[in-house]
């Protein structure tokens, strides 16, 4: 359902994220079997296909075509797919989306290969963009992301650490990817520089609001919304934004410790996200959360005017205010 | 240049890829990239015998050496559990190389590199993926997927500056190397997923046998070779020898 108001916000967009779905699955095609599966498999499974609006919405202050515009909104779209191959190996995900992994569906090292096809596949569609700039970005943006994803490793299990360190991690995990796909769009259709810049910073505001946004959910929505136990981030020792602020809280700290430590029943499970639902730490995640929106919606207005402006404000608020 | 010169070329080359892919973290948990004496030699084949280099071609160089590194990490994965930290880094730090390599291509600025390059690594992965797919190869499909999975990469980056005529000299090198070490893990019982993918007896022998031909056909080609000096000749074949003689 919510999935479907997405959409709806785009809807100007489909033809053109039509064309890009048709790149992506001519992308993925390989001569291995077990490859096509496990490809074809995860883009059936879906998604947002988020990373490829901001691209088109980007370009739309530039010399639009989709012709030129898919050549980095497919790059983008496959290294997020790669990325979550190899992150299911990572956290031993046997679902994702409601389907099972490609590591659950074959094993680690199927999805370590499909993962590198899915990443070589991206460079390669990436290489129709000449513009050597582009392919600095990119590959800036894939190590940037990899060394957030190795932060989050070592600050595992530690309760004690300060909100440095988590905007830090989700700056490198999140709001990079969404940032460079701005960036990216707008090097794409020849955006001015000034414009490009203002995009750039809109798509890192919106990526850090959304990732916050993502960790208060895992705390207030349900197990069936998320697919998952509620309070997963924090049973797999993830410490968020939510987290750092309610460990301030004496009452909640001791639960806390528990499920970092893995020694957490399902009962104290419960009890901690009713104390987390009641606190004062979500609502002081979701004003932070806004904080960042309000950043987004000011680079916004310092963009020329253009109808894109309108869609891009219409889906930062959404990604900023969404229930699932 | 005589062969102690040769080695230290290879040690130096492979010093400063582990310097521009440090990480104290990985450092710690998945130790230092893995990347063969024997793949740099071949990847600076070229140079080694005399020919000329530039800060493209060595920074081209650089980047297949990472590109290397990160697949050769991936391999490194366990297939049913990956749980630890020291796996769940290894995964990280193959993605990171990845990442590496490219940002290096991207330095260099020939987008056709990049293309040829990725091509290599869609192709390796493929033939990697492979051996899982039937439970029963024949020992010459198998040959063939391995030289592809080990010199695809320097394949292209000899085609991209005109140095094919190195080529034969890696794929037999390299997948020398290759079989030598999956003849060491039939002898100790380790069950890599070449030597299961054969499901068969007499595996050992018919590896061993394989190698020697390849060492005895290899060693005819590079002495005979009016391409390679004399010098290169000789640290090939005591490479060839290390490798049969193990």
């Amino acid at each position: 359902m919510e999935k479907m108001k997405l959409k709806m916000l785009y809807a100007d967009l489909k033809s053109d994220i039509d064309v890009i779905e048709k790149e992506l699955e001519i992308a993925v095609g390989s001569s291995s079997h077990f490859l096509n599966e496990a490809s074809l498999h995860l883009l059936k499974a879906g998604g947002k296909r988020i990373r490829p609006v901001f691209v088109l919405l980007a370009a739309k202050f530039g010399q639009y075509d989709i012709q030129n515009i898919k050549h980095v909104a497919v790059p983008l779209e496959l290294i997020h797919m790669g990325s979550l191959v190899h992150d299911d190996v990572i956290d031993n995900s046997e679902m994702r989306r409601g389907r099972p992994t490609v590591k659950a569906q074959f094993n680690n090292r199927i999805a370590m290969y499909d993962g590198d096809f899915i990443f070589a596949k991206a460079l390669e569609h990436m290489t129709y963009v000449q513009d050597v700039e582009a392919h600095h970005v990119l590959s800036k943006t894939m190590v940037e992301i990899c060394i957030g994803e190795i932060i989050q490793i070592e600050d595992k299990r530690a309760l004690d650490q300060n909100l440095r360190d988590y905007f830090r991690r989700i700056k490198r995990k999140t709001a990079i990817l969404i940032s460079s796909s701005c960036r990216l769009g707008a090097i794409a259709a020849g955006v001015d520089q000034r414009t490009a810049w203002h995009l750039e910073r809109f798509g890192y505001y919106v990526g850090m609001s959304f990732q916050i946004i993502d960790d208060i959910l895992d705390f207030t929505s349900t197990d069936q919304k998320l697919g998952k136990p509620a309070g997963s981030d924090l049973l797999q020792g993830n410490v968020t934004l939510p987290a750092l602020y309610a460990k301030e809280e004496p009452q909640i700290r001791p639960l806390m410790q528990k499920a970092i430590d893995g020694s957490m029943t399902e009962v104290e499970r419960k009890e901690m996200l009713r104390m987390m639902r009641k606190s004062e730490a979500i609502r002081r995640a979701q004003h932070v959360s806004d904080l960042y929106l309000n950043k987004a919606l000011k680079e916004i207005e310092a963009l020329p005017d253009h109808k894109a402006k309108k869609s891009l404000k219409d889906i930062a608020l959404y990604m900023g205010k969404r229930k699932f | 240049m005589i062969a102690t010169t040769i080695k230290q070329k290879v040690a130096q080359f492979k010093q400063n890829i582990f310097t521009k892919l440090h990480h104290r973290t990985l450092l710690e948990y998945t130790g230092q990239p893995v990347v063969s004496d024997d793949e740099i030699m071949y990847l600076l084949l070229p140079f080694l015998n005399g020919e000329k280099s530039n800060d493209s071609t060595l920074l081209a160089a650089e980047a297949i050496a990472m590109n290397m590194a990160a697949l050769n990490t991936h391999d490194l994965i366990e297939e049913h559990d990956a749980t630890s930290k020291s796996q769940q880094l290894t995964v990280l730090a193959g993605d990171l190389y990845s990442g590496m390599y490219y940002a290096t291509l991207a330095q260099v600025g020939d987008v056709l590199l990049i293309r040829s390059i990725t091509e290599a690594v869609a192709t390796i992965s493929e033939e990697k993926t492979k051996f899982y797919e039937t439970s029963h190869v024949q020992l010459q499909d198998a040959l063939h997927a391995l030289e592809v999975i080990e010199t695809e990469s320097i394949q292209k980056f000899f085609e991209h500056f005109a140095f094919e005529q190195y080529s034969v000299f890696a794929r037999y090198g390299l997948l020398i190397q290759r079989l030598a070490k999956e003849l060491d893990s039939c002898k100790t019982d380790e069950q890599t997923r070449f030597i299961s993918a054969f499901n068969e007896d007499g595996l050992e022998a018919k590896l061993r046998n394989e190698l020697q031909t390849l060492a005895t056909t290899y060693e005819k080609v590079v002495s005979t070779s009016p391409l390679l000096h004399d010098d290169v000749k000789n640290c090939i074949v005591s490479r060839i020898q290390t490798h049969v003689n193990n």
